[in-house]
């Protein structure tokens, strides 16, 4: 497969402190890459060792093919942008004279498309405002306009929807699907909001102390979580009796709620039970997620 | 580099900080003249221009410390440090784009206080009485001077990611190395006799005595540190400026070329190790 980011044995110690290891990451092309951990898992710590920002203690890693111990590393990471924990933005400049900055710093010829950067990050009607007033969604929208700047082709966002409102949160989300979908790039997202990146990913990486713990498909993680129906029943022995005589795998929770799992027909489900004198008070769908998947993968003793 | 170096100039010409040095320390310059100049009409002294051509380079140490502090400190707080490393520019190319910004700006700010010094000083006190090349001269010691200053404060600026931090250190250090040359210098200008001493005979008669050595004065192996401190530390060139010329012109320059390059250096290979959050 054709990976944009892949690391080998990555090793990164503090010290006495190892705060990774061992870590092997595959980010596909074209992906939106879900990098999920808890706090001080290591998240922010691998994204720094990939923006260049820190060396890894021991391991490697490749950045279009080129590995961070070659020269030429610095020609792959002409074609990534980052937002590495917060905005990196001076904040006594305005939205475009920020852009204008980076377009220097990328050696840009004109500032041509700075209306249009602004514009995609909605962020075109600011104009002398300084990045100081912006809301903290602004800022992480700048931020990404100016990751954006130099049309890369990996963009990497640490922990974007962290301290935005509902309303932030959605609009950077249609951001970033916009900017997969429509420009092919290829995203790596760290995140604790679980819900918000369930509705992103392509691929998921998890990380716990430092080491991770699984990479899968959000194709394969959605076959993988169990889906169950939930009843709540008025004659409990009457249910166990139907379902075993189905062959259908079940849990009781109390004398009137069962959770049902595997394929089974709601109407027949109902008149079977009716043809045994119990009543259906209440049936719905309940999906294991990424949330509970996750929490399985680390031994769902772990707390945020 | 030159990207780099293109972002830094921008990014110079709308920094308060730097206008306000430029709008300051000429200033400063200007009330020295005509305060200067109102003593002198007043008959307490003689004074000419030739006093106050290296006035500049006495103030010029404050602006640069504060100045690179701010400046690059700047780069950590905002985090824009990050955006030039992120998309492949070299620790050492961002690390000299740094000290060059710094450089010019501190040299600069000079310039505007020298111009001034000229504009306000020839109609005050006429021309200077010293030859043109030998002030040009001066200009370019002071020029070395500035160099040394970037490099020692571009080094803490680079290191120290915290801006506070960074430029309490930077200013707090301008002031130490103020200090710490104005003492030496004067621990140099002690005299090697004292003279001048008078003793009172029993029928009132004031007698003057011989000449006596003076224990303040510096000798030997002890001297010869204090003149190579005097001339590594890199305001001892401003001051000495100041007080009618360099001692040792040539070991001056040295030392602050070797200043320059061995704060670069040392910058640079610490930089490259350093882990940026």
């Amino acid at each position: 497969m054709d990976y944009v980011l892949d690391t080998k044995g990555l090793q990164k110690k503090y010290g006495s402190l190892t705060v990774l290891n061992n870590v092997n990451m595959h980010i596909p092309r074209g992906a939106i890459y879900g990098f999920v951990g808890k706090n001080g898992a290591g998240k922010t710590t691998l994204i720094r060792l990939i923006c260049g920002l820190q060396f890894p203690t021991s391991g490697e890693y490749s950045l279009f093919g080129i590995s961070n111990t070659s020269g030429e590393i610095i020609k792959s990471r002409k074609r990534m942008g980052a937002v590495v924990e917060t905005p990196s933005i001076y904040l006594d400049m305005s939205a475009e004279d920020n852009l204008k900055e980076q377009y220097r710093i990328l050696g840009l010829p004109s500032f041509e498309t700075i209306p249009e950067l602004l514009k995609l990050v909605s962020l075109e009607g600011t104009g002398k405002k300084k990045a100081k007033n912006f809301s903290l969604g602004m800022r992480q929208r700048l931020g990404i306009a100016i990751a954006l700047a130099g049309n890369p082709d990996f963009l990497v966002l640490d922990e974007p929807a962290n301290g935005l409102d509902p309303e932030g949160i959605i609009e950077i989300r249609e951001l970033i699907l916009k900017l997969n979908r429509e420009r092919g790039i290829t995203v790596l997202i760290s995140s604790h909001i679980l819900d918000e990146l369930s509705r992103l990913a392509t691929h998921y990486g998890f990380i716990d102390h430092g080491a991770i713990l699984k990479e899968i498909s959000a194709e394969d993680l959605e076959a993988a979580c169990r889906k169950c129906l939930c009843v709540t029943v008025s004659d409990m022995p009457a249910l166990c009796i139907t379902l075993d005589a189905a062959e259908i795998e079940y849990r009781v929770l109390s004398d009137s709620q069962a959770e049902i799992y595997g394929s089974i027909g709601v109407t027949d489900l109902v008149e079977a039970l009716s043809a045994n004198g119990c009543v259906i008070s209440n049936l719905h769908e309940r999906e294991e997620g990424l949330e509970s998947y996750y929490m399985n993968l680390i031994g769902g003793t772990h707390h945020e | 580099m030159n990207k780099l170096l293109s972002a830094g100039f921008a990014r110079l010409w709308k920094n308060k900080f730097f206008w306000l040095g430029i709008v300051l320390l000429p200033g400063i310059i200007v009330l020295a003249l005509s305060s200067n100049y109102h003593d002198m009409k007043l008959g307490y002294f003689q004074a000419h221009l030739d006093d106050f051509l290296y006035g500049a380079y006495m103030f010029i140490g404050i602006f640069t410390a504060v100045f690179a502090s701010l400046f690059l400190g700047t780069e950590y707080s905002d985090g824009t440090m990050r955006n030039k490393l992120i998309i492949g520019h070299s620790r050492v190319s961002v690390y000299l784009s740094s000290l060059i910004v710094c450089f010019i700006s501190s040299l600069i700010v000079s310039l505007a206080a020298i111009l001034i010094t000229f504009a306000v000083g020839i109609p005050l006190f006429g021309m200077p009485q010293t030859p043109p090349a030998a002030i040009v001269l001066a200009y370019l010691y002071g020029s070395l001077m500035i160099a040394a200053l970037s490099g020692v404060f571009t080094l803490l600026s680079m290191l120290i990611s915290s801006k506070p931090i960074s430029a309490v250190t930077c200013t707090v250090g301008i002031f130490i190395l103020m200090f710490a040359t104005t003492a030496i210098i004067q621990r140099l200008q002690a005299p090697e006799m004292l003279t001048g001493m008078y003793d009172m005979s029993v029928d009132g008669n004031i007698i003057p005595q011989e000449p006596v050595p003076n224990p303040y004065y510096l000798r030997g192996m002890t001297r010869t540190i204090y003149e190579f401190l005097r001339d590594l530390l890199p305001l001892g060139i401003g001051i000495q400026l100041n007080q009618g010329g360099l001692q040792h012109p040539l070991q001056s320059c040295l030392l602050a070329v070797f200043v320059t390059a061995g704060t670069t250096a040392g910058g640079i290979l610490a930089f490259r190790r350093k882990d940026l959050k």
